[in-house]
């Protein structure tokens, strides 16, 4: 600890030191009360001159203690705070704004530091804080935007938020941010500095936004200490492994970095060093590395560096096909070569392409087997190619030479005989062009170049299915790639030769475009989805430091082309098996070498690392304890006299007692109060109760309680479920993760709720929580209910079907009794990963109403018109409901019942 | 126990009393092992019963001749008649409240040492046939061993200050009085009462007597120090000391001539001064006690006046 890092807020106060002289003198002069001693025989000593010069002081180190105890009251009088960080002079407000986008992550926990060292100052000065946040958010069904600039806030608020705050994998929003500060007139007027936490990659609109914001108010830049950036911008495979393009900025030295290739499991499958180079602000370098080690790469990443952009994915097409080329056997090498050229320079660079004769490639395990003209050896292996393709493996068809015929087997379309010529010597029609592929096929996307011509084809049948199976057609509408799925396998078939008579399609960039498209669809492990899917729904989705997670709804299924990444379309993978495809960071970023022209009288610092301590709490300890020590030294030098004078002493040692068990008590309690909440938090998790949403209508919250409480009972008397007592639960403040089930009954006028409880909300239903929405008035429209919650993410809803597990979880039931017997809507689709379970159940049957038992039944809520009858059905429902919430879709399984019984039974 | 009854000394002597039973027999087994050490008193005394003749030497009283043992021959007889016990002590242990006090908790208050020596005195005296009172109310008197509980209730219940008291006292002729006390009240050089008057006053039909000045070890060396308020057992502030240690020369030149006017008073009047303090044994001082009442009073027949005995604790007390 150095002294010099000592700051007194308040260093006036130390001038209180200069009455320590006379403070000494005073408790020097005054020695402590006499001994009391009962001696009667001092009667003697009557009359007896004594010296009052003589007179006995007060102990030099009783002295010297309470004068301690003097100067640490005085120290803490002046709050001296450690390691102090001025961040602003000015008064007002602070304006933070915290960088998270995906530059940020890098150096998060500086940030962080940064974050709580200005939030901390900002306590210790009395300020409030303003909070504003540089990426974008999604914000309802398909728009992003900038979350609200938060404040005013206390210290304590921000610190909160703060927890909350986290890095984004994609870009700022320095424009969005400057209107937004723009729009905020009270906070403009009200602030008195602003901080902003970012580093000096420059961004478009954000020397801007540093202007706007200088003529606000004066800015402070925090910068993190290390500023080194890196992004993966590339990542290729070649015939010797793979080849890697890293961005970063430009540094003073060469760097080493280390790259980390990583397999599906997670388990680091190579490392590689790599400098990165001084001068340039790129750096290449190749990996060597056998094939099948390269397809299992599924990630690559930078060791030390957790960042979305250091983190680059690789999708289905990243894997590597083994393609096998039929030939007979009687086929030279030589010939081959000039028959499959274009085939073999589209493919190769991608793929590992053998040829031979079907029987050796189906015993090679081939992805992908490609003919042209007819299949030679399919005599003898008709049924093992039938049964490869059944198996999943992916034939590509051409036409063969014009004299052969194709066989009819092994073909997704049925061929017409013969082929149609144009643009030849023989035909009046000119050359035809290839129209755009339609969005239900692969190649979806892929620009057709002009001068693609096709001279002849193989020509279709209509069948009444051709167009679901044509992945590419001509101008007039023939078919020139169609597929067929069998099984888990397929069938494509190119209505043209592979080599360039019939079109110069093979000889195009288009044909290699195409084949890197229909690689990836032979899964050598998934089975392929029967149905192709263009429009890709997220798999994973990686948060800012580039880790998985799963992705919630907000995220929108990718189409190609690749989007840069966005609050809708973050990082990750998107699409399934053999259509997977990796949405990665680093190729959109570019010139991480750009540094920023901060406007003239911008401050800069660096974030310390050396938090700013408020040391007039230890101050305050300190001078306690001295105090303490003054005490027991009072008792232990009496403790003569407490044998003499008993009574007197035994009063000053029960005081002592009561002061220092007061004091203790009281820094218990302050301890307490922190952790008050964890202790109603730890009560809620002992065991499993329901709950009710506190609504701001005492009498519904009455009604909720006790309905809940009588179904608890019920519940008791009836099941296995034993609940504690129902509480009352509020989104804004408590915890919900601890109740299976929440009931809520809606009532006019409610406010809506902060961005906080919908989050909160949001994650309850998102990791399996269960809501009763209850609109206690039998009207129950999903339409309604999403007015009336708009901001949270209720599913879409639907009516309950009769044989729903809700209906036959306890009881077998037909309806969701309750007060009345109108339909409930739930969860049109449950997620599968909630296996299957409703998040959202909505009705209007006033369930609390007929819950409640008899004796907490009263005056207030009399509901008479509910029969014995109703109320025992609403009871059943109850039941059924919580069986359903506790359960799951466990109650669905007993479909299995009777196979299960019967193995007992065996 | 002793110590919580400091502050009231009306309930210290009650909760005294409360002992009396295992005071009394603690005295008695300290009488018996006096007696068992002195031999029966079979020789001259005042008595009723012949005892021996002895011849005429003058100077004796002429009506102690016994003229009919004379008339047989030639010598001149005085009859002597044997020493009976029907001589009459008087026991004043005076219960002052600081008698009721004690230095430490170890160590009795001086009101139990005081009255254990007052008890095994009477029970000593009363087994030789003599008869013992106590100057309370009613000036209880016994003869008869039996009865020493109620002397020793009657003792608590005597007055408990002696300068004021002592006119009302009237021992009878030639009695035996024998006073224990602190005598603290004489301590006060500042009031003029001094103890002499007040013995002369008590010994006026030319009484024998004793004073037992009964001392805890602190009035005699103080053991403290520092800086003390010194209350009395009334909790009444006595003085003020700023450092004790200072006063301690003072204080102790103050005792002991606040002793040795005690003494001197015994002297003037030719009674027994001695010395007991708490923390010893009381045999020695009990032994002195018995010895000298009882050869006082031989001597007494003679001439009714004799020397006090100086014995061993005396002689260093002085």
């Amino acid at each position: 600890m150095n002294l010099a890092a000592i700051t007194f807020l308040y260093p006036a106060m130390l001038a209180a030191v200069l009455v320590l002289p006379i403070v000494w003198l005073i408790i020097r002069s005054a020695p402590h009360s006499p001994k009391q001693i009962v001696f009667p025989a001092a009667r003697l000593l009557r009359g007896l001159r004594t010296n009052r010069r003589d007179m006995q002081r007060a102990p030099l180190w009783q002295t010297i203690l309470r004068c301690l105890i003097l100067i640490m009251l005085i120290l803490a009088a002046a709050r001296p705070v450690l390691n102090r960080n001025e961040f602003s002079q000015n008064d007002g407000a602070v304006l933070i704004i915290a960088e998270n986008s995906w530059s940020s992550a890098a150096n998060w926990p500086d940030y962080r530091a940064g974050l709580h060292e200005i939030i901390n100052q900002a306590r210790l000065d009395l300020r409030s804080i303003y909070l504003a946040q540089t990426a974008p958010e999604p914000a309802g069904a398909t728009i992003t935007r900038l979350p609200d600039i938060i404040g005013p806030v206390s210290a304590h608020q921000a610190d909160r938020f703060i927890d909350r705050l986290h890095p984004r994998p994609w870009a700022p929003d320095y424009p969005q941010l400057s209107n937004l500060i723009a729009d905020q007139q009270h906070m403009a007027n009200s602030i008195g500095s602003i901080l902003w936490l970012t580093d000096d990659l420059d961004y478009p609109g954000k020397a801007e936004l540093a202007n706007d914001l200088d003529a606000l108010a004066p800015i402070t830049i925090l910068s993190p200490k290390r500023n080194s950036r890196i992004a993966i911008q590339s990542l290729v495979r070649n015939r010797t492994g793979l080849g890697i393009t890293l961005t970063h900025d430009r540094g003073k030295l060469a760097r080493d970095i280390i790259l980390l290739a990583r397999n599906d499991q997670g388990s680091v499958l190579l490392r590689h060093n790599v400098t990165l180079a001084a001068t340039s602000d790129h750096t290449d370098t190749e990996i060597l590395l056998p094939g099948d080690i390269t397809n299992s790469i599924q990630s690559v990443g930078v060791e030390g560096m957790e960042t979305a952009a250091t983190v680059f994915q690789t999708g289905a097409r990243w894997q590597q096909r083994k393609v096998g080329v039929i030939v007979s056997s009687g086929d030279s090498p030589v010939l081959l070569s000039d028959r499959y050229f274009f085939l073999d320079r589209a493919i190769s660079p991608y793929a590992d392409i053998t040829y031979a004769p079907l029987g050796r490639l189906l015993e090679d395990k081939m992805d992908i087997l490609v003919a042209a003209g007819p299949i030679s050896g399919l005599g003898s292996q008709y049924a093992a190619l039938e049964r490869w393709v059944q198996d999943g493996g992916m034939l590509v068809r051409f036409a063969g030479d014009a004299t052969t015929e194709i066989e009819r087997d092994f073909l997704p379309v049925t061929l017409r005989l013969g082929n149609r010529d144009f643009g030849g010597s023989m035909s009046w029609e000119k050359p035809k062009h290839l129209l755009n592929f339609p969005d239900s096929s692969p190649f979806y996307g892929i620009q057709i170049p002009e001068e693609i011509t096709i001279n002849r084809q193989l020509l279709a049948e209509p069948d009444p299915d051709i167009v679901a199976k044509t992945w590419a057609r001509l101008t007039d509408g023939t078919p020139l790639i169609t597929s067929a799925p069998r099984n888990t396998g397929r069938v494509v078939l190119f209505h043209v030769t592979p080599w360039a008579d019939w079109s110069n399609l093979p000889m195009s960039g288009l044909f290699v475009e195409i084949w890197q498209r229909l690689l990836p669809l032979a899964s050598p492990s998934d089975r392929p989805e029967a149905e192709l899917q263009t429009s890709l729904p997220p798999q994973s989705v990686l948060d800012g430091f580039g880790r998985a997670h799963q992705p919630d709804a907000t995220i929108l299924p990718l189409r190609a082309p690749l989007p840069v990444p966005n609050p809708r379309h973050p990082p990750g993978i998107y699409g399934e098996n053999g259509q997977a495809v990796a949405l990665n960071l680093g190729p959109f970023l570019d010139n991480l070498d750009s540094h920023i022209r901060w406007p003239g009288t911008t401050a800069l610092r660096k974030i310390t690392d050396y938090d700013q301590i408020d040391l007039a709490a230890l101050c305050l300890l300190a001078a306690l304890m001295l105090l303490v020590l003054d005490g027991a030294a009072l008792i232990f030098v009496h403790h003569v006299s407490i044998r003499r004078s008993r009574r007197h002493n035994a009063l000053t040692t029960i005081l002592m007692a009561v002061m220092v068990g007061g004091t203790s008590a009281i820094m218990i309690l302050a301890a307490m109060t922190g952790t008050a909440s964890a202790v109603e938090i730890q009560a809620a998790a002992l065991q499993p109760r329901l709950a009710y949403l506190k609504t701001d209508v005492a009498a519904i919250d009455r009604l909720s309680k006790s309905g809940l409480a009588g179904l608890t009972e019920i519940l008791r008397r009836r099941s296995a479920a034993d609940l504690a007592p129902a509480d009352a639960i509020d989104p804004e403040s408590d915890d919900l993760s601890f109740y299976p089930l929440i009931y809520w009954p809606l009532v006019d006028g409610q406010q809506p709720f902060s961005a906080y409880a919908q989050a909160q909300i949001n994650r309850y239903l998102d990791s399996g929580g269960m809501i009763l929405i209850d609109s206690r008035d039998q009207e129950a429209e999903p339409a309604r209910l999403r007015r009336l919650l708009a901001g949270l993410e209720i599913p879409i809803l639907d009516r309950a079907p009769g044989d729903h597990i809700l209906f036959r979880s306890f009881y077998l039931l037909d309806h969701p009794y309750g007060r009345f017997a109108s339909p409930l809507w739930l969860d049109a689709r449950p997620d599968q990963r909630l296996d299957g379970v409703a998040s959202v159940l909505f009705g209007g049957n006033d369930w609390a109403s007929a819950w409640m038992l008899d004796e907490g039944r009263n005056s207030e809520n009399r509901t008479d018109d509910i029969s014995p009858r109703q109320r025992e059905m609403a009871w059943r429902f109850g039941v059924n409901l919580v069986m359903y919430a506790l359960t799951g879709s466990y109650k669905g399984d007993q479909v299995h019942l009777p196979a299960i019984l019967e193995r007992l039974a065996r | 126990m002793a110590l919580a009854a400091v502050h009231d000394h009306v309930a210290a002597a009650r909760a005294l009393a409360a002992k009396l039973p295992q005071l009394i027999d603690e005295s008695r087994r300290m009488a018996m092992s006096l007696r068992s050490g002195l031999h029966g008193n079979r020789k001259v005394g005042p008595g009723s019963d012949f005892w021996q003749f002895r011849p005429y030497v003058t100077g004796d009283p002429a009506n102690q001749i016994d003229w009919r043992r004379s008339a047989r021959g030639d010598h001149t007889f005085i009859r002597q008649t044997e020493w009976q016990a029907s001589h009459n002590y008087w026991i004043w242990p005076v219960f002052s409240p600081s008698m009721y006090w004690s230095s430490k908790r170890g160590i009795p208050t001086k009101a139990t040492c005081t009255l254990i020596i007052a008890i095994a005195l009477a029970d000593l005296l009363l087994h030789n046939g003599e008869t013992v009172g106590t100057f309370d109310a009613e000036r209880t008197r016994i003869t008869s061993a039996e009865h020493l509980e109620k002397l020793a209730h009657a003792m608590l219940a005597s007055p408990a200050t002696i300068a004021d008291q002592v006119g009302t006292m009237h021992a009878g002729r030639k009695h035996s009085v024998l006073v224990l006390s602190d005598f603290l009240e004489f301590a006060d050089s500042s009031q003029s009462q001094s103890p002499s008057r007040a013995i002369k006053t008590l010994g006026q039909y030319q009484n024998d007597g004793a004073l037992v000045h009964v001392l805890d070890p602190a009035e005699i060396a103080p053991p403290f120090s520092g800086r003390i308020n010194f209350l009395d057992t009334d909790d009444q502030m006595i003085f003020r000391s700023e450092r004790f240690e200072d006063l301690e020369e003072g204080f102790k030149q103050r005792a002991q001539v606040w002793r040795a006017s005690v003494r001197d008073a015994a002297r003037e009047n030719d009674w027994l001064y001695d010395r007991y303090i708490t923390s010893e044994s009381a045999s020695p001082t009990l032994l002195a006690l018995y010895q000298h009442l009882s050869e006082r009073q031989s001597q007494a027949g003679s001439n009714g006046r004799g020397r006090p005995i100086t014995n061993r604790r005396s002689k260093t007390g002085a």
